[in-house]
């Protein structure tokens, strides 16, 4: 669940109207800084620091156990000629670009199922919605119980209703095991893109798809042409936290396929575990990260330039 | 809206699917969406041999409590992780909305020089996820004591839940009347029975950050894999997997059923109970 809010956007605070104008007394700007100190002294020593120290590691040979040694930029050169790392991104990269469409699709026509208010509304809604309040390690070990091939009910299923002749063993194939992670990805998280996308739909006015209507306008066409460009400030929030979730996708990996199988499904995240906590090269694994969160700044970077575009277009 | 189902359908326009059609469709999706959990809060169910039978029956054919009263045996360690988890929990919401209600409050009512700036980088600490942070946050909580520790989960917790709470909960301080202070400011009252007293203003803003954080603290997997080291310390995502490593053949199903029901149930009742608050903490993030 801490990718959760890992890629949330950055939004702005509303203001208040100056009801604070009287001179602030030195006292009270003190009061201002204690109370504000216990929560900055946390993420000192539990976010600044460690973000610090990874600069340094990540120019240092810093085994698990062990003497550190300086290097320099050693640990950069091996990272951009290491295949391994490289094919790890290539997976993560791929696994976002299956995940992240699938998710908003899906997510905007469960949202156009579930945008009014009708009787039983809000079972569905829910029904949807609770597997984003599970964990996804949870999720992972549910659809482990479900689909391995001996006592799994899913194998049972798909035998009873002829689509399979018997139980498959979903992670001996590479695309099967994949096929299965994106499944628990997305049932896991869709009902997260289909509220955002629901607001979204909420959020234009009734009259705007009237008048379209009036001139003419298909349920298709006012969708795709009306709609989502005036919802877009939905659509690129529901787009950049699903990719963020993906690109930093571990737990359903480690618990379902282990990364196999033969080292076929092993995402950046999963590279950078097995770096610093298998093989114990925390200088290394710090590298990978550097590049690895450069790459998703820029991801987010990009995301809000889009939106403040929008805004003011 | 169409808001009720006696309303005529199909009068407010053509192309709006019929009110049969739009239940029976939804129906499916709540089932199909539903399915996984319910099958699984059955299996949990079945006796340690039935589980382990092949091919599987679909519902218990003697239901029996068994991969429950199992969870308690101290090999499995699944009865300590349930404790761990439940501390973990309690005591990263508890920190986490302190001190963030304290921040919130600072950064709102006392804007002392440069507070907008702090604020400002805070939020953006959002955009480094905790998995990008591993290898220096395992050497700096090491240095400190603090791996193979429930403290130690609980500090990374609140760490990473701090700025996303301290933005709510300041969200909900603006929203209250400048008056309001000025009335407690007149009466003199210290920091302490002014926080109190505007309490229930804050309500949305606190439920949300406690619940937020709770979910990230019970299932937090990620962090507790890497930190924690003996299973005596394990929280429930983590023992879960002591339940299939090992010989994949020989997993105990129905004691990792059992336990998946565990862990997942207080997030299922959780979320049903609070779900306004989750959905408004999404929208408060949204930017809206």
């Amino acid at each position: 669940m801490s990718g959760l809010l890992t890629g949330g956007v950055a939004p702005s605070i509303r203001r208040r109207p100056a009801a604070t104008s009287r001179r602030r007394s030195a006292r009270d700007r003190r009061t201002g800084l204690l109370l504000v100190v216990p929560a900055l002294a946390l993420v000192a020593v539990v976010f600044v620091a460690p973000l610090a120290l990874s600069v340094v590691m990540s120019l240092s040979d810093w085994p698990l156990l062990g003497e550190r040694t300086f290097v320099g930029f050693d640990n950069y050169t091996r990272l951009f000629a290491d295949p391994q790392a490289r094919q790890a991104i290539v997976f993560t990269l791929g696994f976002a670009a299956v995940v992240t469409p699938l998710t908003l699709v899906a997510g905007l026509v469960l949202a156009l199922l579930v945008q009014h208010r009708r009787r039983g509304i809000g079972l569905v809604r829910t029904a949807v919605f609770v597997p984003v309040a599970i964990g996804f390690a949870s999720a992972s070990y549910l659809f482990l119980a479900l689909t391995n091939s001996s006592t799994g009910v899913f194998g049972r299923l798909l035998t009873d209703l002829g689509i399979t002749e018997r139980p498959v063993d979903w992670l001996l194939r590479p695309r099967l095991a994949m096929l299965l992670v994106v499944l628990v990805t997305l049932w896991k998280t869709v009902g997260f893109a289909m509220i955002a996308l629901m607001n979204g739909l909420h959020s234009v006015g009734r009259d705007v798809e009237e008048a379209a209507r009036v001139d003419g306008a298909g349920a298709l066409r006012i969708l795709l042409q009306i709609k989502l460009p005036m919802m877009r400030d939905s659509v690129a929030f529901a787009a950049t936290f699903t990719a963020i979730g993906a690109f930093l996708a571990f737990d359903q990996f480690y618990i379902l396929t282990g990364g196999g199988p033969s080292n076929s499904t092993i995402t950046a995240v999963y590279r950078i575990y097995n770096t610093a906590f298998i093989q114990g090269q925390l200088g290394y694994a710090a590298a990978m990260s550097l590049v690895f969160l450069v790459f998703l700044l820029i991801v987010t970077g990009a995301q809000l330039a889009l939106l403040r575009r929008g805004r003011v277009t | 809206m169409s808001g009720v189902v006696s309303a005529p359908a199909g009068l407010r326009g053509a192309g709006r699917p019929g009110a049969w059609t739009w239940a029976l469709v939804a129906a499916m999706v709540a089932v199909l969406f539903a399915s996984p959990l319910i099958a699984v809060l059955l299996g949990s169910f079945k006796s340690p041999a039935e589980a382990a039978r092949t091919p599987p029956t679909y519902v218990p054919d003697e239901p029996s409590l068994r991969n429950y009263t199992a969870l308690q045996d101290s090999s499995a360690g699944v009865w300590t992780a349930i404790g761990n988890s439940a501390l973990v929990a309690a005591g990263s919401v508890v920190l986490t909305v302190v001190l963030a209600l304290l921040a919130a409050y600072g950064f709102e009512r006392y804007r002392f020089r440069g507070s907008e700036a702090v604020f400002v980088l805070m939020l953006a600490a959002i955009m480094v996820p905790f998995q990008i942070l591993v290898s220096p946050l395992y050497v700096v909580l090491n240095a400190l004591g603090l791996t193979n520790s429930l403290v130690g989960i609980v500090l990374v917790i609140t760490t990473f839940q701090l700025p996303f709470s301290v933005f709510v909960i300041r969200n909900s301080f603006a929203a209250i009347p400048g008056e309001l202070y000025e009335a407690a400011a007149v009466d003199g009252a210290g920091l302490w029975r002014t926080l109190r007293a505007l309490a229930p203003l804050l309500r949305a803003g606190l439920i949300t950050a406690a619940l937020f954080t709770f979910f990230a603290a019970w299932n937090e997997f990620f962090a507790a894999l890497i930190l924690l080291a003996d299973q005596d310390r394990f929280t429930l995502p983590v023992v879960l997997t002591t339940l299939i490593s090992g010989a994949r053949g020989s997993v105990d199903w129905g004691l990792l059923q059992s336990g998946v029901i565990v862990t997942v149930l207080p997030c299922v009742v959780i979320f049903i109970v609070l779900q306004k608050y989750y959905v408004s903490g999404m929208t408060a993030g949204a930017g809206k």
